[in-house]
């Protein structure tokens, strides 16, 4: 199932990076038999038993448990119940738990929501048939056991995937959970009149089909990479068939169980208010034995980030609280003297910069930023690379991030499979960057301004409204300052800068000529890599960002590469998980020496919560970070 | 003001130039020596006219620059290389602040004056005249102060920040942009407070007296009615400036203002406020000068107020 | 008087009809996406998007949406939200009862103390009470209340652990437990919007009385021997009115916007957080809701404003 190469494994494995249990686990998971994992364990020549892979250290006082068990190995169930350090004999008995997120969920129906906070909301109540852990595998949430080649469960060709449903499990009014609902969650996010949110996961299933109450085989349009989008994690949460049965397409939504969530998840529904509150009650029959721990869950929405920390880490008076955007050394002051925790994970995403390669002080045809206008220095390699000399990230990571970021030589950073072998070292040199820009024919003027054939150096730096952002503009600025180049900052606010593609300052409209802001990939890049491609389908061009296609092509910066269209083409229809990661090693080393865009800073997740709570197992590949709430348990 | 709409009556003619000479002497001249003798006012121009100088050739003679990151000295308290302390960049907070003084009091004075003018000029003509010109302007100020301001400001920005960019350069169109559009949205209040002064102003005897003998319009609301309506003006004026600084920061944490670098002292205090406790100081300089500069320009406006208006003045 | 009120009633009507019209309008311009937050997922094809969009019309031209929406109103359905989809008039009904407890409570404490204090400033001009009062005044004027609030946060719930800062809308306890949770909820919120209103209303109230203090008839009720405070409630305050009918004329139509940077802070669920939420959301529905009930709410104020204008001076007459 998943890509790792052979090699990679097998050199994890000697350096005790992996259990054995996991080794296993992972081979089986990349369509191998036993006979040649048998082999390849004695190529080894090892019973190494490593640890599991802890995770990231937390900031604080709390200390994650390791990291949720391997992925199952052929057949076993048993890994659905991942490994967890407290295992109780009892549900429930653990009182509230109090929850803050800065921005209060407004709809909690996983297929038709508006974002992260929605997700999470559902997450209380949904589930998916599997989740991706912190090494990328599926574990079994409302499956019986992960599909694979070797449990039939994987057609060879690619072509279907058949999953075996946990069985026993309820939905909260009591209706048993069936393959009818799966395949009634796909006809209804199929929809087009339906507007999931979530259809673009969906894309490449042809049907969904029951084959028994407990079966449901999955067949795509043509065989496809990478099968694990359909029901897995956020996008995969199963709604039930005989409460939005009738609300399906143009009606969907005028549902009322969009505001009262009805799943198979660790807590019912009690109360919510959009935008504000979200009250839930334990599931007396979930279907784990013994969760979850806390009786009620109460979620509050609004504010702002910075008290939300406040309100975890200084007064306790909540127990955790999400995606804590807040300098670090403030945090640690917030911090101090209390019992709370910082809790960081890893992420996948990384602040980036976006060069412009069209002329944004031209307009052609209405358009500003055309594709038929080239800008007069980033479409030179020589002047981004000069550029990319110039960016400070040591400073940025150290200084403003924290233990919240770190250094980044490369945009598809984790999964680290996808790192080239031998990786190129990014560098900040503003003396070198100097001379390469005299090389390249910009020459400083009279007034210090670089300069060529009498168009000067100049550029606008715009990203979203942040003191965190502004902060990294001032320190860019002044090193790009200090060789030459006339810097004019722009800021924008974050609704308009990453809302409507049609208005001019929106990113995709590239009112400027060099931008920042973080975007990151999920645990399959593809769909990542597609910002570097011109054409996807169809016509020249169509993926690039521009006014006749309303700015909704994913290539803002207008990069024009054939050769990387061609490999990205490639490892959309590659099979072999060996091949396609070798790809995708490929794609990230040519946008790293082409330098269209370049990670600025990696950027890790940073929750608070109170140093007792424990289980929350934060990774990135989750479907939120709720995606264990019924594992979650206050330490005594 | 020449809106001399009176018939030039031989007693009209008699009457100017007594009404004429009466408001010389007790508006000018009179006032001056008033506004000279009231210590809160006298004290409050020295205060405002210290920052303004301050702010002018502050930047000269402490000529460290605004920007100078130094990451290494970040979050200072005050000490004798930073007097008012270092920022979470490490930058100067006085040189900081001395340079968006600038910036704010600008903006807060010319924001100010705009909606004083557009209030004071629509809400005399609706209070004075009454009647059709009174329904129409205040139909206009219920729409104007039915408009919801925030998506309005984004309209109006994206509509023609880029046109004045191009037109006067990015840091003047903005400048132009922001004042306006402060100050336009912001006379309403001042028109409805003078337009009610003005309604019961001129059903006073010296008002009715004075048309009797047919004084000018424009100089019956300008040298009779406006020193009796002013005070609220004055009050209005005074919290305009303070709405005005903190407006401007406003817009520019939408990304609506200023370029995010220029330091302005309602965005010094946005940018300190989550490290209040850790770093108090960093709000405490730019607090205190938009404190001192409303509280002055209040003290000028009562010290104003109280040289104008005509029955005080007679005491 | 009843010609009057009658008259004005009947051009308020084209006065809302046109308020509405350019409201409509505006949001339609001004930039913002109910779908923000899915452009940024390279996992969410721009296909979906423009369904999205499809689906709730906001693409349609702007006459069509607003005879649609016209046409609703006229039934007395004020339309769904896009972004949560439940029926507008519901969501208000869950926010509204808490903005007008918190926002009128503000006012409650705000106007009578302003009163209080501007009257006592005013006769006693720059006496020290009046100098304190003006320093305090100017200070509340010059913060903006997001400091204010997190000022009372960090002194009355971090330093001090007295009072909670996050406003909840489940609160334990029944009786008096209860109304002793919900004060400590509400008081912070309350005092920050009060503070902010009595700085303006004081300088209004001392800046009217000095105005009346020193007219001729104060003077002759004070010749006539009558009490200073007889003078000054009976005959200077009353005169001191008009300009503080024309500001609470003008600042009352805000409680159905609520506080909207208050709300936020202390994270109280009420119309103001609602309203700035639907409007980085650009949920057109919703906004409409609010800013039309307060355009209605200013036609209305501006009315009482110039019939109060009348009784308090009965010189002006009913235009």
């Amino acid at each position: 199932m998943s890509d790792w190469t052979v090699a990679e494994l097998a050199e994890q494995f000697k350096a005790g990076r992996l259990s054995r249990r996991q080794f296993i686990a992972r081979m089986f998971a990349a369509g191998l038999t036993l006979p040649v994992i048998a082999s390849v364990l004695a190529a080894c020549g090892s019973s190494n038993s490593g640890n599991n892979k802890a995770k990231t250290n937390t900031g604080g006082a709390a200390t994650q448990p390791a990291a949720a068990g391997s992925a199952t190995a052929a057949g076993s169930a048993a890994a659905g119940a991942a490994a967890s350090a407290f295992n109780p004999t009892k549900r429930g008995g653990g009182g509230t738990l109090k929850l803050l997120w800065w921005q209060g969920p407004t709809l909690p129906n996983p297929h038709i929501n508006n974002g992260t906070k929605d997700f999470d909301a559902s997450r209380i109540f949904y589930e998916p048939l599997a989740e991706f852990d912190v090494d990328g595998n599926l574990v079994p949430v409302l499956a019986a056991e992960i599909p694979t080649v070797d449990n039939g469960g994987l057609a060879k060709d690619g072509t279907s995937v058949t999953w075996k449903l946990k069985p026993g499990v309820t939905w909260h009014d009591g209706q048993p959970f069936t393959a009818d609902d799966v395949a009634f969650t796909f006809q209804y996010v199929n929809d087009p009149a339906t507007a999931a949110g979530t259809a673009g996961q969906y894309v490449t299933v042809q049907s969904v089909d029951a084959v028994d109450p407990q079966t449901v085989k999955v067949t795509f349009k043509s065989p496809v990479p990478f099968w694990q989008t359909a029901f897995v994690g956020a996008n995969g949460m199963i709604i039930p068939k005989h409460i939005f049965g009738p609300y399906i397409g143009k009606e969907s939504r005028n549902a009322p169980n969009n505001l009262k969530p009805l799943g198979t998840g660790p807590y019912k529904y009690v109360d919510f208010r959009p935008g504000d509150s979200l009250e839930a009650e334990i599931n007396p029959n979930y279907h784990v034995a013994n969760r979850p721990f806390f009786d009620h869950v109460s979620l509050k929405g609004g504010g702002d980030a910075p008290s939300a920390a406040r309100a975890v880490l200084q007064t306790g008076d909540y127990d955790y609280a999400w995606n804590i955007q807040v300098a670090y050394d403030e945090l640690q002051g917030y911090q101090k003297g209390g019992t709370g925790a910082i809790v960081i994970f890893p992420g996948s995403s990384a602040e980036s910069m976006y060069f412009n390669f069209t002329d944004p002080n031209k307009e052609v045809g209405g358009e500003v930023s055309s594709l038929q206008t080239k800008h007069p220095f980033f479409t030179d390699v020589k002047v981004r690379q000069a550029f990319n000399l110039m960016f400070d990230r040591k400073t940025v990571v150290d200084q403003l991030y924290g233990k919240e970021g770190q250094i980044v030589n490369y945009l598809v950073y984790n999964p680290s499979k996808y790192l080239p072998a031998t990786q190129t070292q990014l560098a900040f040199d503003p003396t070198k960057a100097g001379q390469m820009l005299d090389d390249a024919g910009w020459k400083k003027g009279s007034d210090g301004i670089r300069a060529n054939n009498g168009v000067k150096m100049k550029i606008v730096f715009a990203t979203s409204v942040n003191s965190l952002r502004q902060n990294e503009q001032a320190i860019i600025k002044k090193t790009l300052e200090s060789q030459g180049i006339q810097v004019e900052l722009k800021s924008v606010d974050a609704n308009i800068f990453f809302g409507d593609a049609s208005n001019p300052d929106n990113l995709a409209q590239m009112h400027f000529d060099l931008g920042m802001w973080t975007n990151g990939t999920a645990i399959d890049p593809q769909n990542y890599l597609r910002a570097f491609v011109s054409q996807t389908h169809g016509q020249a061009n169509d993926n690039i960002s521009q006014k006749s296609n309303n700015w909704l092509g994913t290539n803002v910066t207008r990069y024009l590469n054939p050769a990387f269209d061609q490999i990205w083409q490639q490892a959309a229809t590659e099979l072999d998980p060996i091949k396609r990661a070798d790809l995708f090693k490929k794609m990230n080393q040519m946008i790293a020496d082409d330098a269209p865009k370049l990670p600025l800073a990696g950027r890790n997740g940073v929750s608070v919560a109170k140093g007792n709570l424990q289980g929350m197992d934060l990774q990135p590949w989750a479907s939120s970070d709720l995606y264990r709430l019924a594992y979650w348990y206050r330490k005594s | 003001m020449a809106v001399r709409t009176s018939p030039t009556t031989e007693l009209a003619a008699r009457a100017e130039p007594v009404l004429r000479g009466r408001a010389h002497r007790t508006l000018w001249g009179d006032a001056f020596r008033q506004f000279r003798r009231h210590r809160m006012a006298m004290f409050g121009l020295v205060v405002f006219s210290l920052l303004v100088l301050a702010t002018l050739i502050g930047p000269a003679i402490y000529p460290r620059p605004i920007n100078d990151i130094d990451l290494a000295h970040k979050l200072q308290s005050p000490s004798l290389s930073h007097p008012f302390g270092t920022d979470d960049l490490g930058q100067d907070i006085l040189a900081r602040v001395l340079f968006g003084g600038r910036v704010s009091i600008a903006v807060g004075l010319a924001a100010m004056l705009i909606s004083v003018m557009i209030g004071t000029l629509l809400g005399a003509l609706a209070g004075f005249f009454g009647g059709f010109v009174d329904m129409v302007i205040m139909r206009l100020t219920e729409v104007m102060l039915s408009l919801p301001q925030l998506p309005l400001l984004l309209l109006v920005i994206y509509l023609f920040r880029d046109k004045l960019r191009h037109a006067v350069g990015p840091e003047m169109g903005i400048f132009l942009l922001i004042v306006v559009i402060i100050g336009g949205l912001a006379w309403m209040r001042v028109a409805r407070l003078v337009r009610a002064s003005f309604l019961s102003i001129r059903e006073q005897e010296y008002i009715v007296a004075a048309r009797s003998v047919g004084a000018g319009s424009g100089r019956l609301m300008l040298v009779h009615m406006l020193p009796n309506a002013l005070s609220p003006v004055i009050v209005a004026a005074s919290l305009g400036v303070a709405s005005a600084i903190l407006t401007e920061s406003a817009l520019s944490f939408l990304g609506l203002g200023f370029p995010p670098d220029l330091p302005t002292w309602g965005r010094i205090l946005y940018d300190a406020k989550d490290r209040l406790d850790s770093a108090p100081y960093w709000a405490l300089a730019p607090g205190i000068c938009i404190f001192l500069a409303i509280l002055s320009i209040n003290f000028i406006g009562d010290g104003l107020r109280d040289a104008l208006d005509p029955r005080r003045s007679s005491q | 008087m009843t010609q009057f009120v009658a008259r004005r009633v009947l051009i308020a009507i084209p006065t809302l009809i046109a308020i509405s019209l350019i409201l409509f309008a505006i949001l339609h311009f001004a930039p913002g996406d109910p779908f923000g937050q899915l452009a940024l997922n390279p996992d969410i094809p721009p296909e979906v998007r423009l369904n999205l969009r499809k689906q709730l019309g906001i693409d349609d031209p702007l006459p069509l949406q607003y005879t649609r929406w016209v046409t609703q109103v006229a039934q007395g359905n004020w339309g769904y939200s896009f972004v949560s989809r439940v029926g507008v008039t519901t969501l208000i009904r869950q926010r509204l009862p808490t903005t007008l407890f918190i926002v009128g409570m503000s006012y409650l404490i705000a106007i009578p103390l302003a009163i209080l204090i501007g009257v006592i400033s005013a006769v006693k001009q720059y006496s020290w009470l009046d100098n304190v009062a003006t320093t305090f005044a100017f200070l509340g004027i010059s913060l903006p209340s997001f400091f204010t609030g997190l000022v009372f946060i960090l002194i009355f719930s971090i330093w001090l652990r007295w009072l909670p800062f996050i406003y909840s809308t489940h609160l334990p306890g029944t009786g008096l437990t209860y109304l002793w949770e919900l004060f400590k909820h509400a008081i912070m919120p309350i005092m920050v919007l009060a503070l902010l209103e009595m700085a303006s209303l004081t300088r209004f109230v001392r800046g009217a009385m000095l105005d009346v203090i020193g007219q001729d008839y104060v003077r002759t009720a004070r010749a006539k021997g009558l009490t200073e405070l007889r003078v000054i409630v009976k005959h200077a305050f009353r005169n001191a009115l008009i300009p503080l009918v024309t500001i609470l004329a003008l600042d009352l139509p805000a409680i159905i916007t609520g506080a909207l940077i208050t709300e936020q802070i202390f994270r109280v669920p009420g119309m103001g957080s609602l309203l700035i939420n639907s409007l980085e959301a650009k949920d057109t529905p919703v906004v409409m809701f609010i800013v039309f009930t307060y355009a209605i709410l200013v036609v209305i104020f501006t009315l009482i404003a110039d019939i109060l204008y009348g009784i308090l001076d009965p010189r002006i007459k009913y235009a």
